[in-house]
C-alpha cells in the first residue's frame, strides 16, 4: 500500500512506485523533526526510567516488608485505560487550574503558570512524564525479579573479598542482569517507539507538529487527510529505522 | 488441585468464548423493518431525550425497530462515519453537523430528501437553516439546531473596571476597534512582569478548532486559502490579499501586539475555559454552547457576548446539526418518518436537546416565541436569534463548509501547523506563505 | 551510633523513599477517584482541592444508570476473556513447537516473529480493517478478537519458547516411553512446570484486551459493540469532558484489572525472570 497513492474512498489507487517514500524524505518538512522526537523520546524516557527502576529495584531488593504490596500498587498507573489517564493528565496540566502548575509555584519551582502542552520547551517533557509514569512499573518489577534471582554467595564471598557497594554493583548485580535488562530493553524500546495513544489524546501531535511521533503523524496521514499510501509509508520506514536500532542495541550489549 | 482449578478456569474461558462467538453469528428472524440511527449528541439530557423520542416512535410505529447509537465520541465521529462508509455499514438515519456535508455529500453518503420536504414544511425551518443542508440546491438533510460558531465572548466584569463600554450583540465593529481594545485588557496586574491577563484569546489546537477560530477570520478579511480559477479548477488562494491580511492579523495578535499567548497555539476548549472562568482571558471567540455549560457549571463567571469584529465585511457564523439519511438505506420511506420524527414532529424534545447542548432550534414560530428569547441562558444572544427567525442578519455564513471537500484537511494538516510555526518564529511571514501555496496546491494536484 | 540504630534508620529511610514514591505514583490516580465524587460544580472551579468538600455518589448513579456501559463491560469481558484463552492456548503450541521440533525456516520464523513486533500498530490498523472488511469481520467480536491475536500472539510464543526450553527435555523422553502421548506431555508436564510463563501470556493477552483503544475503535462499529475503552471516551464531547463520570467509570474499569494484577503479579516476576534469563 505504501507504493500506492490510496484515498480511502477514492476510486482509483495508481501504483506510483516509490514516489511516497522520495516525497517523504525528501520534501516533508516535518518528518525529519518527528523521527528525531521520536528516537529522543524513546531514549530519554527509557533512560531515565530505566535509571529510576534500577534505583527503586535496589531499594525494594533490601526491604522485605510491603514489597509485595509496593508491586500490586505500582502497577495501578499500567492498569488505568491509556486514554483516562491522558485525560486526567491533561487537566493536571492545565494553564490556569490545573494542579500541576498549582503545586509547582507553591512549591517554588516555577515563577509562573505554564501551558505545559502548548508551549514548544515543554510539550515533549511533559508528554514523557505522563508515559513514565504510566509504563515504569513494568521496568521495575522486571528488574526487582531479577534482583531476586541473584544468589546471595556472590554478594557474599565480594564483601569478604573486600568489595564495598559500588564496585558489588557493578561487578556483580549489572551482569546477573545482563539477560533480563535486554529483554527488558528491548521490548520498552519497541513499544515506546510506536507509541501512539498518550500523545494522540493530549495534543494531537503538539502545537505545529512539535509533538508528533511516528506514529501519531502516519495516523494523521492515514484517518485525517486520508492518504492511505503515503502514511503506510510513514510506518513503513519508522520500522526500519527500529529495526536497525534494536539491530544495533542488542549487538552491542551481547 | 491446581491443576484441576486451572483446567476449570480454562473450561469457562472457552465456553464464554463459545457462546460468545455463537451469539454475534446468530441471525434474528426479521419481520420487522430495522432501522439504525446514530447521533453525536451526547449530553445525558440530550441522550435521555433521544431515548425518549425513540421509545414513542416505536409506540406509534410498531412495525419498526430500532437500533441507535448514541455515544460515539465526537473526536472520532467524523472517522466513524468513514470507516462506516467504506465499510457499508452505514446507519439509517444519521445525525451529524454542517461540517460534515460537503465531504460526506461529495461521496454520495447522503439520499437527496427533495422529493419529501413539503412547502409547509420548508416555511416552518429558517432560511439559512436549508442552506446549511443543501449542496448545490439538493437538499440532504434536516436541519434541526443552530448556533454560533463563534461568538466573541467577553467578562463583563473586567470591561466594567476597564471602564470600556462594549457593543452589545447585533452592533457591528472593526478589527481594529477589537485590537485597541483588547491592548487595554491585557496587563500584568501583578507587577512581575509577565501578563496575568491577556485581552484576545483565540484557542489554537491542532484540528477542527482551528477551522472554527481561523476560519471566520479569512471570511471576514474576504480571503481564501482554496479558490476557484475560471476554468473549474482548484488552486491555492495564498494570492489573494484578503488572505494574507488574515494571517498577518492573526499572526500579530500573538507576536507584535501581543494581546494573545504564544502558547495559545495548543489551548484546547478546556485551557480557554479556565484561562476565561479565571479571567485570565478577557475576550475571545468561542461557541455559543459555552454559554450554557457556564450558566450550568460557573454561574458566577459574568460574561456577554457580541458580534465578530469585522475586517474587510462583516459576517456571522453559525454552525448547524442536521438529520440526514444515508443513500445505503434499504427503507427509505421509514427512514424519513423517523428523521421527520426526531426533528419536527417532537418539538418540545429538540428544545430541550438544544438547551442543553447550548443551540436552537430553527424552528421561525419558536424563535419568535419572546419567552423563548428571554430564557437566561439565551437572553445574550436575543438579536441573534430574533435576526435568524426574520432572516435579517447580514452575510450569515456558516462554519467549515467549503465547496471545495479537501477544505478541512487542508485547513488542519497545513495551515494551523504553519500559521503557529510563523508565530512561533520558525518560518517568516513570507517563507510561510510560499510554503502554504506550494503544498496547498499539491494537495489540490493543481499541477495535475 | 551503634548498627542496630543503624539499621533502624536506615529501614526508616527507606520505608520513607519507597512511601514517596508510591505517593507520587498514585497521586493521579488518587486524584481521578476523588473526581469521581466530586459533584460537578466542583470539579471546575475547585480543581485544586485534594480532597472533595461534598463527596457524592451522584457520578457513579448516574454511569450506573446508562445500561450501554453495562454492554460495554461485558464486550470488554468477552473480547478479553476470549484473548487470554486463546493467547495461551495458541501460544502454548506453538511455544512448544518452536521448542522442541526443527523445521525448515524455523530460524526466520522466529525473526519474524520478533520483526512482527516492530511493526507500529497505526501502520497495521490500516490493512487490519481492509482484511476485515473483506471477510466481513469488521464489528464483530471475532474482528477483534482476530486483530488482539495477531499482536499478543508473536510475543507469547517468544516467550513460552524460552519457558519450554528451560525444561529438561529429558521430562518428556521419560513421559513418552511411560505412554504419554505428545499432547499429554504438553499438558501435565510443561504446563504445571511454565505457569509462571503461561501467567506472564495472560496477563499482557488481558492489558492489551481490556485497555486497547485504536483497533478496538476502528473495528466496533456500533454501540452495542464498543468496548469499555472506547465507550469511556464517550465522556468526552468536542468541547467538554464530563470528569466526574469519566473518573467513575474508570474506577469501575480498573477494578477487574487490579484484581486480575494483584493475584498473577507474582507470576509476572517469575515469568520474566525464567524465561529471559535463558535467553
Amino acid at each position: 500500500m505504501s507504493f500506492h497513492r490510496y484515498p480511502l474512498l477514492g476510486v482509483d489507487k495508481p501504483f506510483i512506485g516509490l514516489k511516497n517514500y522520495i516525497a517523504l524524505l525528501s520534501e516533508d518538512p516535518y518528518f525529519w523533526g518527528v523521527v528525531k522526537n521520536t528516537f529522543l523520546w524513546t531514549f530519554v524516557s527509557i533512560g531515565i526510567s530505566f535509571i529510576f527502576s534500577m534505583g527503586v529495584a535496589l531499594l525494594l531488593n533490601q526491604e522485605l516488608k510491603g514489597r509485595n504490596v509496593f508491586r500490586a500498587l505500582s502497577i495501578l498507573p499500567w492498569a488505568i485505560p491509556p486514554v483516562v489517564a491522558s485525560l486526567t493528565w491533561t487537566m493536571f496540566y492545565d494553564p490556569f487550574l490545573g494542579l500541576f502548575n498549582h503545586i509547582l509555584y507553591k512549591l517554588g519551582i516555577i515563577r509562573s503558570y505554564h501551558a505545559w502542552l502548548s508551549e514548544e520547551a515543554t510539550v515533549l517533557p511533559s508528554l514523557v512524564l505522563v508515559v513514565f509514569w504510566k509504563y515504569n512499573a513494568f521496568l521495575i518489577i522486571g528488574l526487582l525479579a531479577g534482583l531476586q534471582g541473584i544468589p546471595m554467595q556472590l554478594y557474599e564471598s565480594a564483601k569478604i573479598d573486600g568489595a564495598n557497594t559500588v564496585q558489588r554493583f557493578f561487578y556483580i548485580t549489572l551482569p546477573q542482569l545482563k539477560p533480563i535488562i535486554l529483554v527488558l530493553l528491548t521490548l520498552q524500546i519497541i513499544w515506546r517507539f510506536n507509541h501512539f495513544d498518550i500523545v494522540w489524546v493530549m495534543t494531537r501531535g503538539g502545537p505545529a507538529h512539535l509533538s508528533h511521533l511516528i506514529a501519531t503523524y502516519a495516523y494523521q496521514h492515514a484517518f485525517i487527510s486520508l492518504e492511505f499510501g503515503y502514511a503506510s509509508a510513514i510506518g513503513v520506514i519508522g520500522m526500519v529505522f527500529l529495526g536497525i536500532f534494536i539491530v544495533i542495541l542488542v549487538g552491542r550489549m551481547k | 488441585m491446581k491443576k484441576i482449578g486451572d483446567t476449570i478456569s480454562w473450561l469457562l474461558m472457552l465456553t464464554v468464548l463459545t457462546v460468545s462467538f455463537a451469539g454475534s453469528g446468530m441471525v434474528v428472524a426479521q419481520e420487522k423493518v430495522k432501522l439504525s440511527y446514530i447521533s453525536n449528541m451526547w449530553r445525558e439530557v440530550a441522550v435521555a431525550t433521544q431515548e425518549k423520542q425513540l421509545e414513542e416512535f416505536k409506540k406509534t410505529h410498531p412495525n419498526i425497530e430500532l437500533e441507535p447509537t448514541l455515544y460515539i465520541p465526537w473526536g472520532d465521529y467524523r472517522m466513524w462515519l468513514l470507516k462506516a462508509l467504506a465499510s457499508g455499514t452505514l446507519p439509517d438515519v444519521i445525525q451529524h453537523g454542517v461540517e460534515f456535508l460537503d465531504e460526506f455529500a461529495q461521496h454520495g453518503t447522503f439520499l437527496p430528501l427533495d422529493k419529501y420536504i413539503t412547502g409547509d414544511h420548508y416555511n416552518r425551518i429558517v432560511k439559512i437553516a436549508w442552506e446549511s443542508a443543501k449542496v448545490e440546491e439538493t437538499i440532504y438533510g434536516l436541519p434541526h439546531s443552530i448556533w454560533l460558531e463563534p461568538a466573541f465572548m467577553y467578562r463583563t466584569d473586567i470591561f466594567k473596571e476597564e471602564g470600556i463600554e462594549p457593543p452589545q450583540i447585533g452592533e457591528a465593529w472593526t478589527m481594529e476597534e477589537a485590537l485597541s481594545v483588547a491592548k487595554k485588557l491585557t496587563k500584568d496586574l501583578d507587577g512581575d512582569g509577565e501578563i496575568d491577563r491577556w485581552g484576545w484569546v483565540e484557542r489554537g489546537r491542532a484540528g477542527w478548532i482551528f477551522l472554527k477560530h481561523f476560519g471566520w477570520h479569512i471570511r471576514t478579511w474576504d480571503g481564501n486559502i482554496i479558490r476557484k480559477l475560471p476554468d473549474g479548477r482548484w488552486k491555492s488562494g495564498m494570492d489573494l490579499p484578503g488572505t494574507r491580511d488574515t494571517i498577518r492579523f492573526f499572526i500579530d495578535l500573538h507576536t507584535k501586539h501581543k494581546v494573545a499567548p504564544k502558547a495559545a497555539i495548543g489551548y484546547g476548549f478546556e485551557d480557554w475555559r479556565s484561562g476565561f472562568i479565571t479571567g485570565k482571558i478577557a475576550m475571545g471567540s468561542m461557541g455559543t454552547w459555552l454559554g450554557s455549560i457556564l450558566y450550568r457549571e460557573n454561574p458566577d463567571v459574568k460574561w456577554s457576548a457580541m458580534n465578530l469584529p469585522s475586517g474587510k465585511i462583516p459576517i456571522t457564523q453559525i454552525a448547524t446539526f442536521v438529520m440526514s439519511i444515508s443513500s445505503q438505506t434499504e427503507h427509505p420511506d421509514e427512514a424519513w418518518e423517523l428523521a421527520k420524527w426526531l426533528t419536527t414532529q417532537t418539538v418540545e424534545d429538540r428544545i430541550k436537546i438544544a438547551d442543553i447542548q447550548g443551540c436552537v432550534v430553527v424552528f421561525k414560530n419558536v424563535l419568535e416565541r419572546p419567552e423563548y428569547q428571554e430564557e437566561p441562558m439565551r437572553a445574550v444572544f436575543k438579536p441573534f436569534f430574533q435576526g435568524l427567525a426574520t432572516g435579517e442578519i447580514e452575510n450569515l455564513r456558516m462554519w467549515a463548509r467549503h465547496p471545495n471537500p479537501q477544505y478541512a484537511d487542508i485547513m488542519i494538516s497545513v495551515v494551523a501547523p504553519t500559521v503557529h510555526n510563523i508565530i512561533l518564529g520558525k518560518m517568516s511571514f513570507e517563507e510561510g506563505i510560499e510554503y502554504m501555496e506550494k503544498e496547498i496546491n499539491k494537495k489540490l494536484r493543481y499541477f495535475g | 551510633m551503634t548498627r542496630r540504630v543503624k539499621a533502624i534508620l536506615k529501614k526508616t529511610a527507606l520505608h520513607l523513599s519507597i512511601g514517596l514514591v508510591l505517593l507520587i505514583v498514585l497521586f493521579p490516580i488518587y486524584w481521578m477517584f476523588m473526581n469521581s465524587l466530586k459533584p460537578i460544580k466542583e470539579i471546575r472551579t475547585q480543581s485544586t482541592r485534594i480532597i472533595p468538600a461534598n463527596p457524592t455518589l451522584d457520578n457513579y448513579r448516574r454511569v450506573a444508570k446508562r445500561t450501554e456501559f453495562k454492554r460495554y463491560l461485558l464486550n470488554s469481558l468477552i473480547v478479553t476473556s476470549a484473548v487470554v484463552s486463546l493467547s495461551v492456548v495458541i501460544s502454548i503450541f506453538t511455544g512448544y513447537a518452536l521448542s522442541r521440533f526443527t523445521f525448515l525456516g524455523k530460524q526466520t520464523f522466529s525473526i519474524g516473529l520478533l520483526a512482527s513486533q516492530t511493526l507500529s500498530p497505526v501502520l497495521l490498523a490500516i490493512p487490519l480493517f481492509l482484511i476485515l472488511r473483506k471477510l466481513r469481520l469488521v464489528n464483530t467480536y471475532q474482528g477483534l478478537t482476530l486483530t488482539y491475536l495477531t499482536v499478543v500472539l508473536p510475543f507469547s510464543s517468544w516467550m513460552l519458547r524460552g519457558y519450554f526450553d528451560t525444561i529438561p527435555i529429558e521430562l518428556e523422553q521419560a513421559a513418552m516411553i511411560d505412554g504419554c502421548s505428545r499432547v499429554g506431555v504438553v499438558f501435565r508436564i510443561l504446563f504445571p512446570l511454565s505457569a509462571p510463563g503461561i501467567a506472564t501470556v495472560a496477563i499482557f493477552g488481558f492489558i492489551l484486551a481490556w485497555q486497547e483503544y485504536l483497533y478496538a475503535l476502528t473495528i466496533m462499529t456500533s454501540q452495542k459493540m464498543m468496548t469499555a475503552t472506547v465507550g469511556i471516551t464517550s465522556f468526552i464531547g468536542v468541547e467538554e469532558i464530563k470528569w466526574g463520570q469519566m473518573g467513575a467509570f474508570a474506577s469501575i474499569l480498573t477494578f477487574p484489572a487490579i484484581i486480575f494484577f494483584v493475584l498473577v503479579q507474582k507470576y509476572v516476576v517469575q515469568g520474566l525472570t525464567r524465561g529471559a534469563v535463558k535467553e
